[in-house]
């Protein structure tokens, strides 16, 4: 019988951020799909969704509400329980990704806790590696959508995505290998710290390169534009999710912003200095001047979670603004960017970071 | 040291960099989209909109019955039913037209020579039901009621 400070103890490590995290990537999902058709519409002339609500603002709960009341159809030859499992698969992996990531440093809450506690539901000392492995196991949510629907439009479509997400998880891998080497821990906060310097980002010559692998990779994971090939609306209908309706359909949206969310905090985390304040030219001579200095200390006085999701949403703005601006590459070209193009260049990174990490200058 | 510049645009992706550089640019400046229903464009004056009919000085419909619009118009969709009155008159049975067939084209302006149907600049047409698109004489009377206060309106210059 567990005594009444070991059921706190699991009310506040476990059941308190559980149902935060909930929360926030619950409103995130919906409220991501208004700031795309908005921040698209925009870049297009247009005005976006703009008759719910002030500006569209209520157009989420009004789709969710849709997405319910739709007709859950199963396709007559559709292979029943793989068809309904695989969305779920698509999305447990995206939320599963969520618990190892930290949102902050260890904090008191302004000493409302008696002591520190991480940022994260679970503060693992491999996230990396379990989040690399999370958004694999999504892979086969897509295929399973791709093979249960018994349509060929849904059949191209998951072998698109199979190849493109086998084909870019490896030079995305290398660059986070790259990282890994760069901080000596595959513990995600362990690897802000070491961003305390200096953001991976700027760590020449390695860091911008890998930073930009994980990003064309992360695209590609994504399968965002340009990389949409499993989902190509002019050649595939909808691609793997062409069969599904309803709520289905809708969880499948879901997954695919929830795992722009995670390629987006990881990027920020391992590249931006995750939850590190923005600071204009630190430790030169212009930084120590005095009013830039005063800038400074006022950016870094901000939530440090704040500068997060600053950081995450920037990078969301980012995919958005791409997915404005490019078309889509043919099949060849994908995958001739990831094996002839990323997958050499990813490989060098690591060399080159491995070498410097052993003559002791990174 | 063309190829050479080209080269170095695609290494460092100018063209993309370029192309968000419009897309940005594009989201900065205002939307010319206008909320329809909330905000309605005023007609451009001369736009080929719904029918109306003039009336003559006795006040009934000004149509004689020549049937000119009907023998123009290119979707049929006006249908004139004459007959012959007590003096040897020509009588104006029934005057019809349908907007479902209507292209609003004009022809039936151009064609009439006593300027007796018109086209007034309205264009939101939506109705609940087909009988709402058939327009009669006296239907097309009330539109010309409408848009010219019953007065009678002098030939409609080309």
């Amino acid at each position: 019988m567990p005594n009444m400070h070991q059921i706190l103890n699991i009310v506040y490590t476990l059941i308190i951020p559980v149902l935060a995290l909930l929360a926030f990537i619950l409103a995130n999902a919906m409220y991501l799909q208004l700031m795309e058709r908005k921040v698209l519409a925009h870049m297009q002339g247009r005005l976006g969704p703009m008759r719910t609500g002030w500006h569209g603002i209520l157009q989420p709960i009004a789709d969710a509400v849709k997405f319910i009341m739709k007709e859950d159809i199963i396709p007559a030859k559709a292979d029943k329980w793989v068809f309904s499992i695989a969305p779920i698969i698509m999305l447990v992996m995206a939320f599963g990704a969520f618990v190892a990531l930290p949102f902050g440093p260890s904090t008191d809450f302004y000493g409302l806790l008696s002591k520190k506690v991480p940022l994260s539901v679970a503060n693992l000392n491999v996230g990396v590696l379990y989040i690399l492995a999370l958004s694999s196991v999504g892979t086969y949510g897509v295929i399973m959508a791709g093979w249960a629907s018994n349509n060929k439009y849904s059949l191209m479509g998951g072998f698109r995505s199979a190849a493109q997400m086998i084909s870019y998880e490896i030079p995305m891998a290398f660059a986070i290998v790259t990282v890994v080497l760069m901080a000596g821990s595959l513990n995600l906060s362990d690897i802000v710290n070491a961003q305390t310097h200096r953001w991976f980002i700027v760590a020449l010559p390695v860091g911008p390169v890998a930073f930009f692998l994980y990003l064309f990779s992360g695209i590609a994971e994504t399968n965002r534009v340009p990389f949409d090939l499993p989902e190509a609306e002019s050649e595939l209908v909808a691609g793997y999710f062409t069969e599904y309706t309803g709520i289905r359909f809708g969880l499948f949206y879901m997954a695919e912003y929830l795992n722009m969310m995670v390629v987006s905090l990881l990027a920020s985390i391992m590249f931006l200095g995750g939850w590190l304040p923005v600071q204009i030219l630190p430790s030169t001579a212009i930084g120590h001047f005095a009013p830039i200095a005063l800038i400074n200390k006022a950016l870094a006085a901000l939530p440090s979670t704040l500068w997060l999701l600053a950081k995450l949403y920037f990078f969301i703005f980012f995919y958005m603004w791409l997915r404005a601006t490019l078309p889509r590459y043919r099949y060849d070209q994908l995958m001739a960017i990831s094996w002839k193009m990323l997958l050499p260049l990813s490989l060098g990174t690591l060399l080159v970071a491995a070498g410097m990490k052993q003559a002791g200058w990174l | 040291m063309k190829r050479l510049k080209k080269l170095l645009r695609t290494i460092f992706l100018i063209d993309i960099a370029e192309g968000m550089a419009l897309t940005l640019k594009t989201m900065l400046t205002p939307a010319i989209t206008r909320q329809y229903p909330t905000f309605k464009r005023k007609a451009i004056p001369g736009s080929r909109g719904l029918h109306a009919m003039r009336r003559d000085e006795t006040g009934a419909g000004a149509c004689i019955g020549c049937g000119l619009c009907e023998a123009v118009c290119p979707s049929k969709a006006i249908t004139v039913v004459t007959s012959e009155g007590p003096e040897h008159d020509k009588l104006v049975n029934s005057y019809e037209l349908d907007l479902l067939r209507c292209v609003f084209c004009g022809f039936c302006i151009d064609a009439c020579p006593v300027s007796a149907i018109l086209q007034t600049p309205e264009f939101e047409l939506s109705c609940y039901s087909r009988k709402d698109a058939f327009y009669t004489k006296d239907r097309l009377i009330e539109v010309g009621d409408r848009y010219m206060g019953g007065k009678a309106v002098k030939k409609h210059d080309k």
